[in-house]
């Protein structure tokens, strides 16, 4: 009963943006290229996972997952750190990335895995793989969005921040403020995800699941976890980078130390 | 009491702010820091609370070397310390005793000792009746004063003062300094980096000189 798609119907698809493409052209607008390579990148960028996907279901093996799992863990917190404006610069940086989104976004999948969805065995590919890339995709968004708050913050801030260390408040003290700002900013995405789920937005994983011929109520199930899961996965997240984000600002002299930081990009 | 030897801050962009500085103020003093602008007053006066760190050299004060604190000292370094800072403003939205009380509430005082003592600093630089007034409401000289205020309500035993009179007319500017000679009368140390060479020049308050980084010479009081 499931629809399948053929090639046909997603070049009736792409006849849409190729239209968009020549009216832009028309206008002079100078995007018909950035559209055009953007398009052929998504096909690529998903054709090639569909057939690693299949590939990697084929097998079952749980050093291909790992494998697979950590690959997606190393891009996205490599793209945490390439997105901000001022990011810490070396590999403290990326380790930063690479620690709160490891610690958390795997650490959340392996326990929804083995405690809620129960699958046999736990890491099979089908729930193990997309589990991980929507926890994963969130946290990483909201991750970069306090590390991008933190940093900017603290350099824009310099001054106050050094004023209350010379008041003789330790570091902690210093960037309390800031720091929870920093975790709420990260959180932000997230709390409208929750408020919208449903109401504003149908989630697009249950739309698929629905469109895919899931029973509503199941795909709703299915919704309420991830949200759950992602929820906590960038609370804590939000919470350890910025935590070992606001560490790596200051040493061990109690001294705010912006040149950690990498010269601001546009 | 701060004691600099052979100190040099070389930024990341390789500018040298600080080159070979040596130099000693004793406990209970009262030094000028002068230069023309660039040549590392504040870079200098930036190293004493340990803010920035010499890339080779040593900071001592009142007898620490800044190198090897734990670093729990740091902030109690910092308490026995009072700044007035070029760029470091107060709270605008925040009252006149708000702002002076900071320092004392950091440290955790009852608040009756701290009501005292903030009333105590604002009655030094003639504020006292000042003091539910917002800060935003005061003009640049008075919010000097108010900085100065903050710098002394915690009883440091130095003093330190980045270009203190940078917007204040000669009037105004003297009485500051007046203020600062009037605490190191009751024993504080105390250094004034100023360009304000007018004014200096008034009082039989020794100079260090600096000049792209150096030490161009010391002038002692006459
Ligand atoms: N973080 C930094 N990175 C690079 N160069 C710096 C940095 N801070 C200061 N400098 C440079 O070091 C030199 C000394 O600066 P400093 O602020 O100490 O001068 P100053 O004597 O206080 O000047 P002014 O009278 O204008 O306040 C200047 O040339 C300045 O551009
Ligand atoms: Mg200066």
């Amino acid at each position: 009963m499931i629809e399948s798609l053929s090639a046909l119907d997603l070049l009736l698809a792409g006849g849409l943006v190729a239209a968009l493409g020549v009216v832009q052209f028309w206008h002079g607008l100078q995007l018909t290229r950035s559209l055009l390579m953007g398009s052929l990148r998504m096909v690529a960028q998903l054709l090639l996972i569909g057939y690693v996907l299949n590939a990697l279901f084929a097998t079952e093996s749980l050093g291909w997952v790992l494998l697979m799992a950590l690959m997606m863990l190393l891009l996205a917190s490599y793209e945490v750190i390439a997105r901000q404006k001022r990011r810490i610069a070396g590999w403290q940086g990326y380790s930063i990335g690479l620690l709160s989104m490891g610690a958390t976004a795997a650490s959340i999948t392996a326990f929804a895995l083995l405690f809620v969805v129960q699958p046999a065995p736990w890491f099979t590919p089908q729930y193990a793989i997309p589990l991980l890339g929507m926890i994963l995709g969130n946290t990483m968004t909201g991750i970069g969005l306090a590390l991008n708050h933190l940093t900017q913050m603290a350099a824009s801030q310099r001054t106050a921040i050094e004023g209350r260390l010379l008041l003789g408040q330790t570091a902690d003290q210093a960037m309390s403020g800031l720091k929870q700002d920093a975790v709420r900013a990260g959180l932000i995405p997230t709390l409208n995800m929750l408020a919208a789920a449903g109401v504003i937005s149908l989630p697009g994983m249950m739309t698929g699941q629905i469109l895919a011929g899931a029973p509503p109520l199941d795909a709703v199930r299915y919704q309420i976890l991830i949200m759950l899961l992602i929820t906590a996965a960038t609370g804590f997240g939000g919470l350890l980078a910025v935590h070992f984000g606001a560490r790596r600002l200051f040493d061990g002299r109690e001294r705010l130390r912006l040149e950690r930081l990498a010269p601001p990009k546009r | 009491m701060i004691k600099f030897e052979g100190v040099s801050r070389r930024f990341t962009n390789g500018h040298f702010g600080l080159q070979n500085v040596s130099f000693h103020i004793p406990e209970g003093r009262m030094v000028f820091l002068t230069g023309h602008s660039g040549s590392g007053k504040s870079t200098l006066l930036r190293l004493i609370p340990a803010l920035d760190q010499p890339t080779s050299g040593t900071v001592r004060v009142g007898g620490h070397d800044l190198k090897r604190m734990r670093p729990h000292q740091y902030p109690k370094l910092r308490r026995q310390i009072g700044v007035v800072f070029q760029d470091h403003h107060l709270l605008l939205d925040q009252t006149v005793f708000n702002n002076v009380a900071l320092p004392l509430q950091v440290t955790g005082y009852d608040p009756a000792l701290i009501r005292r003592r903030v009333e105590a600093a604002l009655d030094k630089v003639g504020l006292l009746h000042r003091q539910r007034a917002r800060s935003i409401e005061l003009s640049g000289g008075e919010q000097q004063r108010v900085n100065i205020a903050r710098a002394l309500v915690n009883r440091p035993k130095i003093l330190l003062a980045d270009e203190p009179t940078g917007n204040l007319d000669p009037e105004l500017s003297r009485e500051v300094f007046n203020q600062f000679a009037d605490f190191h009368a009751i024993g504080v140390t105390v250094l004034i980096a100023s360009h304000d060479l007018h004014l200096l020049k008034t009082f039989a308050v020794p100079r260090i000189v600096l000049h792209e980084g150096q030490i161009a010479r010391i002038e002692e009081a006459y």
